[in-house]
C-alpha cells in the first residue's frame, strides 16, 4: 500500500480488514512543532490572553506571514504547513498554467481537508466510470468508518443523498444562519433560478463516538485537531496499526515498481539519507494521490507519453452581508463550510457547480489586510468592520476535460528522482465560458440572499486540489490499453498493481471529491482482495 | 539581520508600530519584529533609501504606505510595516484592536473617514514617492 491519505486509510483499513498482510509505505511528515504549542482554547482566549499565540498564528520562522501572489496553498496555517514540506524538493512540478497542492505528510492532504462530504450521483458515477450499486455501499461504509453530520433539507440529494446514517449537523454562525434564514425565504425564487442551498455535510462529529469527542467550537479548526472531532485519515492508520497483519513504514518515497511473474518490487528513496529501498510485494496498491500515482507509473514503464488529467476549475467570491457589518463576536464559531449552495438548473443531478460557504473568523485579519489597496493603518480598521459580514463562497466547477491538458515526465539530473513532472493545464473557449456564466449566476443568487459580492479570487488552476482522470478507466475493459485502469481499479496490462486514488476517474463532479474518492479506495481493495 | 544594523530593525519597528498604532508600540512587539525582520530579504539600494527617508520624515509612511498600496503593493517597503501589524495582531495587548467589537451608531462614520484618508494620503504619497526617489 502506498500513501497514507484518504484514499490510502481506505484502501489499506479495507485490506487488513480482509485479512491481507499490509505493508505501508509514506513519506510520513509529521508536524513535530505545533501540536504541543496551539493551546486548549477557543480562538478568541487565545488570542485575548496567549502571548505566546504568535507561535502557531505567524509560526515558529514567520512562515505565516505571507509575502508572494496568493496562490495554492496559501491558506495553509503554520501548524499545517507540514503538509507540503520536503515537497518541492521531492515532487518537483513545473508549470506556467497548473499550480497542484500535493502533500507528502502522514495523512496525505486528508490532514488538511476541509470535511466536505458528497456522494456522487448515479449518472455522474457512470460518467466517473464508477459502478453505481457498489459505489453506494461503499459510501455507507465509508461514512460509518469516518462520521458525518448533515441535515436533510435541499442540499442533502448532492450531499448526503441514500446514506442512512448521519449525525445530526453542527449548528450555524450568525453569518450563515442570516443566509440560510434567506434562502427558506426566497426558496421558490432561488430554485426556480436552478439553485438548491443546505447545510454543508461533514466528516465532523456532533456525538462523542469512541475516542472521539463531538466538535466543540473552539474555532481552532485550521490549527489542530485536538479533539479528533473532525475526520483525518491518519486516525484511521494509527487503528491499523495496532493490527498484527498491519505494518507502517515511513520516510519512504516510493518512486517505481517491476512487475515479475510471481512478485511486484517495489522501489523507492529514503526521505532522510536519499538512499535507495526496494520491498517484495504480492500485489501493489497505489494511492499517494493522483499526481504522485502518475509518476510512479510513468517511472514503471519504457514509454513515457503525456497523460490527461481533470481539475475543477476553481475561485472565489469574497461577499458582503450587510446587516453584519461590525458585529461583535459573539455565538457560535465554525471555520468550516457551513451551507452549500449547488446549481443544477436541469435538476438532473449532472454537471452540478457547488458552492462552499465559509465565515471569516478564525482566520488573522493581516491576510485580507494585505490585500486591500489602503494604507495598512487605515485598511485595519475597515477589514475588521467587514470581517463579521465576510462570506466566502468558493465555487468549483464540474470538469469533463476538454482545453489543452497534459502531464509528461522528464529528466531531470538535478532532482533526487531524476525527473520532474511537467504539467499543462487550460480550459476550453465553451468551457470558459461555463464557468463565467455559473459565477454570474451564483453572484446573482447570493445578491438576493443579501450577500454583495466585492472581490473575485482566481487562484489559478489546480487550487481545487481536486485532480482525477490521469490513468482512465478504460471503458472497453480491454484490460490491455496501456495508461488505464481497469474497472476496479487494476492497472491495465499488470496483474498485480492497483491504483485505489482518483487516477480513473474520467469525469470529475464539482462536488468535494474525498468521499468518492474514499468510496472507490475500498473498491479497488475489495477487488484486490478477490484477485488474490 | 540583514544589511541593517539591529538598530536600524528597532527604529523601522518603533517607527512601523507608531504609525499602525498612533502611539508606541510595546517592548514585546518590538522584539518580536525584530527577529520577523531578521528572516526577511535584504533591500535593495532604493528600498534602503526609502526606508531611511521615511524614518527622517514619520509623517510620510502614512501616504507613501498608501501610495505603495496602490502601485506597488509587493514592494518589501510595504511588507515590512505589513510584518509589523502581523506582529501587533498576535500580541494579546493589541488583539482588542483586531477583534470585533461592539457596534456602535458611529462606526461607519468612522470607517468612511478612513476611507476617505487613506484616498488622501494616496494622492499625497504619490507626491512623496516621487519626490523621495530624487533624493
Amino acid at each position: 500500500m502506498v500513501g497514507s491519505g484518504c484514499t490510502g486509510a481506505m484502501a489499506a483499513a479495507t485490506l487488513v480488514e480482509g485479512g491481507a498482510r499490509v505493508l505501508m509505505l509514506d513519506a510520513g511528515e509529521r508536524d513535530d512543532r505545533y501540536a504541543s504549542i496551539v493551546p486548549p482554547a477557543d480562538f478568541v482566549s487565545a488570542r485575548t490572553s496567549d502571548p505566546e499565540q504568535y507561535r502557531y498564528f505567524l509560526g515558529e520562522d514567520f512562515e505565516g506571514v505571507p509575502w508572494g501572489k496568493v496562490g495554492t496553498g496559501a491558506q495553509l496555517t503554520p501548524p499545517r504547513r507540514y503538509l507540503v514540506r520536503k515537497v518541492p524538493e521531492l515532487l518537483p512540478l513545473e508549470s506556467k498554467s497548473f499550480f497542484p497542492l500535493e502533500s507528502l505528510a502522514y495523512g496525505g492532504l486528508g490532514a488538511g481537508w476541509g470535511l466536505g462530504c458528497c456522494a456522487y450521483s448515479d449518472a455522474e458515477l457512470r460518467a466517473a466510470g464508477l459502478p453505481p450499486a457498489a459505489m453506494r455501499a461503499a459510501y455507507q461504509w465509508v461514512a460509518d468508518r469516518i462520521g458525518i453530520s448533515a441535515e436533510r433539507d435541499d442540499a442533502s440529494p448532492y450531499t448526503i443523498a441514500h446514506l442512512e446514517r448521519v449525525q445530526p449537523a453542527i449548528d450555524m454562525d450568525a453569518n450563515a444562519g442570516r443566509l440560510h434564514a434567506s434562502y427558506l425565504r426566497l426558496r421558490r425564487r432561488v430554485q426556480a433560478a436552478g439553485f438548491r442551498m443546505g447545510r454543508t455535510a461533514l466528516a465532523l462529529l456532533t456525538r462523542d463516538v469512541g475516542e472521539r469527542r463531538a466538535y466543540a467550537y473552539r474555532d481552532m479548526d485550521f490549527y489542530d485537531d485536538r479533539e479528533q472531532s473532525a475526520y483525518r485519515p491518519w486516525m484511521t492508520v494509527d487503528e491499523l496499526r495496532k493490527r498484527e497483519n498491519f505494518l507502517y513504514r515511513k520516510n519512504v518515497l516510493v518512486t517505481r515498481f517491476e512487475e515479475t511473474p510471481d512478485a511486484v518490487i517495489v522501489h523507492g528513496l529514503d526521505t532522510v539519507s536519499g538512499g535507495a529501498v526496494s520491498h517484495a510485494c504480492g500485489r501493489l496498491v497505489l494511492a499517494p494521490g493522483v499526481l504522485s500515482t502518475a509518476r510512479i507509473v510513468l517511472r514503471s514503464f519504457d514509454r513515457k507519453p503525456e497523460l490527461p488529467i481533470l481539475c475543477n476549475p476553481y475561485s472565489y467570491l469574497a461577499c458582503i452581508q450587510p446587516a453584519l457589518l461590525g458585529a461583535p463576536a459573539r455565538g457560535r464559531r465554525i471555520g468550516f463550510a457551513q451551507l452549500s449552495l449547488f446549481h443544477d438548473p436541469a435538476e438532473s443531478n449532472f454537471d452540478v457547480a457547488m458552492g462552499s460557504i465559509y465565515s471569516y473568523r478564525s482566520l488573522m485579519l493581516f491576510r485580507i489586510v494585505r490585500e486591500t489597496p489602503l494604507a495598512l493603518s487605515d485598511a485595519y480598521p475597515i477589514v475588521r468592520y467587514l470581517a463579521p459580514a465576510l462570506t466566502l463562497v468558493g465555487i468549483h466547477h464540474p470538469d469533463a476535460g476538454g482545453g489543452r491538458r497534459s502531464l509528461r515526465l522528464e529528466p531531470r539530473a538535478a532532482s533526487p528522482t531524476a525527473d520532474v513532472l511537467k504539467a499543462d493545464f487550460s480550459l476550453s473557449e465553451d468551457g470558459r465560458r461555463k464557468v463565467r456564466d455559473r459565477e454570474r449566476r451564483f453572484t446573482r443568487v447570493l445578491r438576493w440572499l443579501g450577500a454583495y459580492r466585492i472581490r473575485r479570487v482566481d487562484p489559478g488552476h489546480g487550487s481545487s486540489i481536486h485532480y482525477a482522470g490521469t490513468l482512465p478507466f478504460d471503458a472497453a475493459d480491454s484490460g490491455v490499453k496501456p495508461f488505464t485502469l481497469r474497472p476496479g481499479g487494476g492497472l491495465s496490462g499488470s496483474a498485480r498493481v492497483y491504483v485505489a486514488d482518483g487516477s480513473g476517474f474520467r469525469y470529475l463532479p464539482a462536488k468535494g471529491v474525498t468521499l468518492s474518492l474514499m468510496a472507490n479506495a475500498r473498491l479497488t481493495a475489495l477487488g484486490a482482495l478477490r484477485d488474490a | 539581520m540583514g544589511p541593517h544594523s539591529a538598530t536600524t530593525d528597532l527604529e523601522q519597528g518603533m517607527a512601523f508600530g507608531r504609525y499602525l498604532l498612533g502611539a508606541p508600540p510595546s517592548e514585546d512587539a518590538l522584539r518580536l519584529f525584530e527577529r520577523a525582520a531578521a528572516r526577511l530579504p535584504p533591500l535593495e539600494d532604493r528600498e534602503t533609501r526609502l526606508v531611511a527617508f521615511l524614518l527622517r520624515n514619520r509623517w510620510a509612511i502614512g501616504p507613501v504606505d498608501a501610495a505603495l498600496a496602490l502601485i506597488r503593493p509587493a514592494s518589501p517597503v510595504r511588507g515590512r510595516v505589513f510584518l509589523m501589524l502581523a506582529v501587533l495582531e498576535c500580541l494579546p495587548e493589541y488583539a482588542p484592536r483586531f477583534l470585533p467589537a461592539t457596534r456602535s451608531q458611529f462606526e461607519p462614520l468612522r470607517i468612511a473617514g478612513h476611507a476617505l484618508r487613506a484616498l488622501g494620503r494616496a494622492l499625497v504619497g504619490m507626491v512623496v514617492l516621487a519626490v523621495a526617489s530624487r533624493a
